[in-house]
């Protein structure tokens, strides 16, 4: 006996391998009927053409990880393949799940949840309103174990009741022995805390919350070098007025710094933080903004918050000049006071290649833009 | 009219405006490939009716916004999800073939939408899983993870 190295092929099978798993892909099966080609054989490639158009890179996958589970299906299908007549039998693991229609789980006695491609199933699983109820999942039966672990989890922690100093505690303890279990999960779609009562005491809590936000921001945004465009909602947060952001990617066209600021005084967003609390070190707010300008010069598209361009004008009036950018697109959405233009004309100056500028008035009077 | 047939040999005239919500089917019609009748082998006929009554009624969402009908397209959602489990899944099945954001996205909410706050019991019960853990196994999880398996908010009712 020789040994021939890996596997790569086997009855008309092309197998890869990586770490990981293995790819099957059988191409090479469909040259079957090559010797005498009929109109019907025509069609079957006309479909199989379209299909693969519409699904380029589909195969199977089987991980590497071990499952010993294998369900067997006899007859599942018989006689459908003219040709050969032969029963066909289908087989399933939890690695990989064949297409097989409604009336095999029926015959099986499976679940039809269980049945879903695990793709499906991860994406409704993320649409549990909580970590919580994805963890319990787990303990559904032996295939559900792990499943949880794959879920983009939205982690929202609501806090229970407004009561005593003793349930604050309590509710804190909770979301960190929440996060430790888990530190396991692949994907954080979102985290998000509410603490009703903000106490010196859960200084150090409150930091590592930040901590963890701010680590999955900046793997967000240090791991994609080809990020093209970015959107901050309402970043809120009374340790806004310390925290950086940081874009590595070149290729950024479009930056939105969503405000809120006019319609709902309540509604915090970064830029308004940091004006509130950067009140007697307004300096330092200045300083921030100019190096966030300089980084965006090569951004297209640029909406503004109001807090910005009234920075902008206050260092306008110092002698300031914005630095010269590609700005071609620039939005501004909130109505415009007087004082504001000395900040408008400002990067006016300095945008050459502007195209497009939008303003646009809350009170439901129309939107102004002009070229 | 773009002409469609199920798995059991049936055929559904569709307009091409509804139809096309189909990312698979609007690739296949710009390619000049759905001249004669398009065949889904994936999906019967009782899956594929649900699925034309979703794309007819979902003709023209932008115009719905306009004109106010959006309450109406809001409850003809909540009365089409209105179905059993395996339907839904037929659907959902169906949609991720035809590539249908919207339907899917709308069929996978109703999904969660059932099994929230459900008890693992209430769960197991509706999507007929078999447990095959041990007692034993099932009570390390548990041990694990207690917080995910308690609360106020848990429902063990079945629905």
């Amino acid at each position: 006996m020789k040994d021939l190295g890996d596997l790569n092929f086997f009855l008309g099978i092309e197998v890869a391998r990586s770490e990981e798993g293995i790819v099957l892909n059988q191409k090479k099966v469909l040259s079957q009927y090559m010797h005498s080609p009929k109109t019907s054989h025509m069609e079957v490639a006309l479909r199989v053409v379209r299909y693969i158009k519409s699904n380029p890179g589909l195969g199977l996958f089987m991980l590497a990880e071990a499952s010993n589970k294998l369900t067997a299906y006899c007859d599942s299908d018989w006689g459908s393949c003219l040709q050969t007549k032969r029963s066909v039998a289908g087989i399933h693991n939890s690695n990989f799940t064949l297409h097989r229609s409604s009336i095999n789980y029926i015959m099986a006695g499976g679940d039809p949840l269980s049945d879903l491609p695990r793709s499906i199933l991860l994406y409704i699983l993320s649409m549990l309103p909580n970590g919580k109820q994805v963890v319990r999942t787990s303990v559904l039966s032996r295939r559900w174990r792990f499943l949880w672990n794959s879920v983009p989890l939205s982690l929202n922690f609501e806090f229970p009741n407004r009561g005593s100093i003793e349930s604050t505690l309590d509710y804190v303890t909770s979301i960190h022995r929440e996060l430790y279990y888990l530190r396991s999960c692949e994907k954080i779609r979102k985290f998000r805390v509410l603490l009703y009562r903000y106490d010196e005491r859960y200084a150090k809590d409150v930091d590592l919350w930040k901590n963890l936000t701010e680590e999955v921001l900046e793997k967000v945004l240090s791991g994609c070098p080809n990020l093209e465009c970015l959107e901050l909602d309402t970043i809120r947060g009374r340790w806004q007025s310390s925290w950086r952001l940081e874009i590595s990617s070149v290729k950024l066209r479009k930056l939105i710094i969503q405000d809120d600021y006019v319609q709902n005084p309540d509604f915090c967003p970064s830029f308004k933080f940091l004006f509130r609390h950067g009140e007697h070190n307004l300096d330092k707010e200045f300083i921030y903004l100019k190096g966030l300008l300089h980084s965006v010069a090569h951004v297209k598209n640029l909406e503004l918050s109001p807090w910005c361009i009234q920075c902008m004008s206050t260092l306008a009036l110092e002698g300031w000049q914005s630095p010269p950018s590609s700005w071609k697109f620039l939005k501004r959405n909130t109505h415009v006071e007087q004082l504001d233009f000395p900040g408008i004309y400002s990067f006016l100056q300095s945008s050459s290649d502007l195209e497009t500028l939008v303003i646009e008035w809350n009170n439901s009077t129309p939107t102004v833009s002009f070229l | 009219m773009v002409k469609l047939k199920s798995n059991d040999d049936k055929e559904f005239e569709v307009e091409e405006a509804a139809v096309i919500q189909s990312e698979m089917i609007k690739n296949m019609i710009e390619d000049g490939c759905a001249t004669s009748v398009i065949p889904l082998p994936n999906i019967d006929s009782k899956t594929l009716i649900k699925v034309i009554e979703y794309l007819n009624k979902h003709i023209n969402m932008g115009k719905a916004a306009e004109t106010g009908e959006e309450d109406d397209l809001k409850e003809f959602d909540e009365q089409f999800v209105n179905m059993g489990w395996e339907e839904l899944f037929d659907v959902i099945m169906a949609a991720n073939y035809l590539n249908i954001h919207e339907l899917m996205e709308l069929c996978c909410q109703s999904a969660a939408d059932r099994l929230k706050n459900k008890s693992v019991r209430a769960v197991r019960e509706m999507l007929k899983i078999t447990n095959d853990l041990t007692e034993e196994e099932e009570q390390e999880i548990i041990n694990d993870a207690p917080w995910a398996f308690e609360g106020p908010e848990i429902d063990d009712t079945v629905n």
